[in-house]
């Protein structure tokens, strides 16, 4: 996905904030959409709305915002809204959410993403930008329940026209399921309904021309996605720092389940040992194996789960792979641990002329491919006596908070726990690094082996102090 | 900004030098571990000496401070080089 890895290169400068500033009941006016064309990508557990936009200030006066509608009932299932300048890819915008809600005549509650233009746009100019919408969710099993060996499909529904608050002149629609698509629902108006291409695998549909603001038309569709949608429900992310080893430790806790069409009825072995040149290819709805993507030069790992350890895993290079102890079906869950061990030298560098300060870049994500997460905590321990005096992270987080954590040989107020909270990720968003400046002074460092040094000590002598007491009783 | 103001200082940074090689820690532990034990027995042993009350004392606390820096210094080593890194 080149997309994805030039994305990423910049997307560090431009985060996308969740805070809107403006006032509720906004009706955005004051551009035109000359020209929108949208993809709708389905090909993976997550999905993307792309939007190429050529817009037009109508209004007198200079604009500066632009705003993309995001329906409302999406809104918790948004991951990530990114913009950029069509002609310079690298040129990201802000964006941010709007802070309230519009209502349409039938009922239809709308949100908004709002992007901020580098520069205001004159009345009368144009700008082609090129927004991007990331939601935690795919189509819903259809049906819900599945006999082994059957082809999942998807069922996935939204908007046909273009729901822009502004009059879009002419726009197409393109729907990306890597198979074939089917309309659900079609309406009679056969300008509406969408053609299947053979050749490129993709729905289009359209040109369609002067469609009114905030046009609400239901599209309905019906593919085949033959792989698992892989969803963790939790995870807790913990990476420890430690100076004295020069090490950097990852230990993950992942509460997982898969979102595709549950069994119908129960558990065939027979069928299930039928289905294994499906398994061999990978083209079965429910998770077989799990590849973890992990940084270079990974060693120490490990898998356990409830049970105990996990024997089933192998490393091959950098990817470590772990086969659960039962496939995990839709509906079904399962939760399990790895862990690896890095050089620290790969994630922490120091200042320019100033050995005590540090700057960690640590990927938010390490998991497997193709999966969305809910709820994610990543919880970075520095060493005992560090001071953090920045960090941030290149994906819009719930909470950040600092506090204090003991652990092996913490004699003092124990590791320094920085943490994260992330709702609606998913894999490709993980590749960013989370960046922390802090400061671990050699005072600091040595701190460490004179606190237990202390006890030692202490111990050594009491044992003084109890040889020279005399207890014996002379007559 | 501070995101975009960490990355632009991510491109200024040096490599970092370990405090004490990882692989090197194993030797380190053990030569720490055995000059500890060498001042701790020579702290027990005067101890038990007939020396004045005061030389003892003082001669004893100097070994016992030596010794238990030796004694921190092998158990942060011997605590990395079997995986639980301090």
């Amino acid at each position: 996905m080149q997309f994805v890895n030039r994305f990423w290169a910049v997307f560090a400068l431009f985060t996308a904030q969740l805070v809107g500033t403006l006032a509720q009941g906004i009706t955005p006016n004051g551009w035109e959409n000359t020209q929108l064309s949208r993809e709708i990508d389905l090909q993976y557990t997550f999905t993307v709305d792309t939007f190429e936009l050529t817009i037009k200030n109508i209004a007198d006066k200079p604009l500066k915002q632009y705003y993309i509608t995001i329906p409302y009932e999406l809104m918790g299932q948004l991951s990530t809204l990114t913009a950029s300048l069509t002609k310079k890819e690298d040129a990201f915008l802000n964006c941010y959410l709007f802070n309230g809600t519009s209502t349409l005549e039938d009922g239809t509650v709308l949100g908004y993403g709002v992007i901020e233009l580098p520069s205001p746009v004159q009345p009368g100019r144009e700008i082609e930008i090129t927004a991007k919408v990331f939601y935690n969710v795919a189509g819903k099993p259809y049906p819900a329940k599945m006999n082994l060996g059957e082809v999942q499909q998807l069922y996935f529904t939204s908007n046909r026209l273009p729901m822009s608050p502004y009059l879009t002149v002419e726009s197409t629609l393109v729907v990306n399921t890597r198979s074939k698509v089917q309309e659900d629902n079609k309406p009679e108006d056969e300008s509406l309904q969408g053609v299947f291409n053979e050749d490129t695998k993709v729905m289009e549909f359209g040109p369609w021309s002067n469609t009114k603001p905030n046009t609400v038309s239901e599209l309905n569709l019906i593919y085949k996605h033959v792989t698992a949608l892989k969803e963790i429900v939790n995870l807790q992310r913990d990476v420890w720092v430690s100076n004295w080893a020069s090490t950097i430790q990852f230990e993950e806790y992942y509460e997982m389940t898969n979102k595709g069409a549950a069994l119908n009825g129960g558990f065939d072995r027979l069928a299930y040992m039928k289905q294994s040149q499906m398994m061999q290819l990978g083209m079965i709805p429910w998770i077989q194996v799990l590849e973890m993507g992990l940084p270079v030069g990974a060693s120490e790992h490990f898998c356990t789960d409830k049970v105990g350890m996990v024997s089933t895993t192998e490393v091959i290079e950098d990817s470590f792979f772990v086969r659960p102890r039962y496939p995990v079906f839709g509906g079904w869950f399962y939760n399990f641990t790895i862990g690896w061990t890095n050089q620290l030298s790969q994630f922490a560098r120091n200042y320019p002329n100033d050995d005590e300060t540090f700057l960690l870049a640590v990927p938010v994500l390490n998991g497997p491919a193709d999966t969305v997460y809910d709820h994610a905590f990543v919880n970075v321990y520095l060493p005992e006596g560090a001071e953090i005096m920045e960090a941030d992270s290149p994906v819009s987080y719930k909470y950040m908070y600092v506090n204090n954590e003991q652990s092996y040989f913490d004699m003092n107020e124990g590791h320094v726990k920085l943490t994260f909270e992330f709702d609606n990720l998913f894999t490709n968003i993980g590749k960013a690094d989370l960046l922390i400046k802090y400061k671990y002074s050699k005072t600091a460092l040595y701190k460490k082996p004179l606190s237990i040094a202390v006890y030692f000590f202490t111990a050594l002598m009491g044992f003084f102090i109890i040889k020279s007491l005399n207890f014996s009783v002379n007559k | 900004m501070g995101y975009e103001t960490l990355i632009k200082d991510q491109l200024n940074t040096i490599s970092i030098e370990p405090v004490a090689p990882l692989l090197a820690q194993r030797k380190l532990a053990i030569l720490t571990s055995l000059v500890a034990i060498i001042f701790v027995t020579l702290a027990i042993m005067v101890s038990y000496s007939k020396k004045h009350f005061i030389y003892k004392f003082a001669l004893y606390t100097i070994l016992s401070m030596i010794g238990s820096l030796f004694l921190a210094m092998g158990t942060i080593f011997t605590s990395n080089s079997f995986g639980v890194y301090i």
